[in-house]
């Protein structure tokens, strides 16, 4: 990589985080990959370190103007999800999402990884606000830990996990929460651990909702970071530079809720089964993740067999919402 | 006499218990599963190779309320409908069987019928992803526009 920075005249730039205990290096070619990227993770930010646990390469085609080479598979061999089922084993994972032309590949012996995108400037707010979805996904499972689609919230030493498909709430009830004093891990990704206790650790400092949601949220209107972008786009929020000490690097689990917006004004705690649950985070877990397999799913289920579940029938009043959080957290 | 039994195929099968209810997913199609009560206990008779012919003998035997030739019968077809979802396959008879022959008994409840709820809504993004209009290199054409 050293070799094809110097030969295409891209200014190279290598940024460091500390996501769950480990050190990540990013190492940009280029800066606008560099600005798309780095706001979602800048609350992780690190000073330079000389041996990163992961390393990660990134560029992008337009800027750098350095394409992909022959594509190595057979098409055959790739799935809508994007796995690249022909370049996925014990060591390499692989997946490309075409309609963004995303690749990410991760060699797990080296711990080593790139990430190409066609042209940054056209990538979605989803990109933006969970970059690195896929390699944080497999490198962070083979050390025990579980990329999901959930949220997080709570106190400072306790926590809920919100799960659920999109559009029951996670991010809503998320942002909520900033206006409390209860602390964000997140409103749609974190990572799960199970030993020695049940824990959410914070992946983004990013939020999205959508934007005819936002009158319900007036306190994180100045965090859009995405205005300009098409109504149908979701509203991009940038956390951490307007509730710095909100967003926190995790919180043990005391259950997990699964909110359903239901109309009514108040909100409501009915106990949930924990099979409902795992639904819940499965799904959609295996349907964004390249790579799901049996590791993910035997590490959720283990998971979820250590903690109660509730459904969260989730009322208009948000603070209601956020008082039976608070409620129930005083409580365990 | 050579005995039915199955095996359940771990490369493409993952099964996961969560309170008495078992989830199981195969992971080649997206489709997962969900058995409970009778059909819980025959998986895991199943998944541990009893033979089909012992199975039957001791879930009769664990619900001496229900008729013996109903739940014959209605196990059976549950047994079938996994072989048809791909989620058990036929055991080689050169691999040693490990199931015991001493097992535990489902907990006290009345016989039901086993039933395996299906559901498909994973299945589309499993499924192979065939991209024709490419450039040279093999990638999808650069000049269109992205969804």
């Amino acid at each position: 990589m050293r070799t094809t920075y110097e030969a295409v005249g891209a200014e190279r730039t290598d940024v460091y985080y500390a996501i769950a205990g480990y050190v990540v290096q990013l190492s940009f070619a280029g800066k606008a990959l560099l600005r798309l990227m780095t706001p979602a993770l800048a609350h992780r930010q690190l000073p330079a370190r000389s041996a990163p646990d992961l390393h990660v390469c990134l560029w992008d085609t337009v800027e750098t103007a350095v394409p992909l080479p022959q594509r190595p598979w057979e098409w055959r061999d790739h799935i809508a999800r994007s796995d690249v089922s022909s370049l996925t084993s014990e060591r390499f994972q692989t997946a490309y999402n075409w309609p963004q032309r995303h690749l990410d590949i991760l060699d797990q012996a080296r711990n080593l990884a790139f990430s190409c995108t066609y042209n940054a400037a056209q990538s979605p707010a989803d990109y933006a606000g969970s970059p690195l979805l896929n390699i944080l996904h497999w490198w962070m499972r083979s050390r025990g830990l579980q990329y999901i689609h959930a949220g997080a919230v709570g106190f400072p030493d306790k926590g809920v996990l919100l799960a659920g498909a999109g559009g029951s709430g996670k991010s809503t009830t998320a942002l909520a929460c900033l206006q409390s004093d209860l602390v964000y891990v997140g409103d749609d990704y974190c990572l799960i651990g199970s030993a020695p206790q049940p824990y959410a650790h914070n992946l983004y400092s990013s939020a999205k909702v959508h934007r005819d949601n936002l009158h319900r949220l007036p306190h994180v209107r100045s965090a859009v970071s995405n205005a300009d972008s098409p109504a149908s786009e979701k509203a991009l929020l940038c956390l951490q530079p307007h509730f710095p000490h909100k967003v926190v690097p995790g919180l043990p689990i005391r259950a997990v809720f699964l909110p359903r917006p239901t109309g009514r004004v108040e909100t409501r705690l009915v106990p949930a089964s924990r099979m409902e649950a795992f639904k819940a985070i499965m799904v959609s877990t295996m349907m964004q993740l390249a790579g799901s397999n049996d590791h993910d799913v035997k590490a959720l289920s283990h998971f979820i067999r250590q903690v109660p579940c509730y459904h969260l029938e989730a009322g208009t009043d948000l603070d209601g919402l956020t008082g039976t959080i608070r409620k129930f957290l005083s409580a365990v | 006499m050579e005995q039915t039994r199955y095996t359940v195929e771990h490369h493409k099968v993952t099964a996961e218990v969560i309170d008495n209810e078992v989830i199981i997913i195969h992971l080649d199609t997206g489709n997962y599963y969900t058995v409970a009560k009778v059909g819980a206990y025959v998986w895991n008779l199943l998944r541990q190779q009893v033979a089909v012919e012992d199975l039957l003998e001791v879930v009769v035997t664990a619900y001496p309320d229900a008729p013996p030739e109903t739940v014959q019968s209605q196990v059976k077809q549950f047994i079938a409908e996994l072989a048809a979802e791909d989620l058990i396959t036929p055991w080689a008879s050169h691999e040693t069987a490990t199931g015991s022959a001493t097992l535990p008994l489902p907990e006290s409840s009345p016989y039901e019928t086993p039933v395996l709820e299906k559901y498909t809504d994973m299945q589309a993004l499993l499924l192979i992803d065939p991209i024709h209009d490419v450039d040279d290199r093999g990638w999808p054409h650069l000049d269109k526009p992205t969804t």
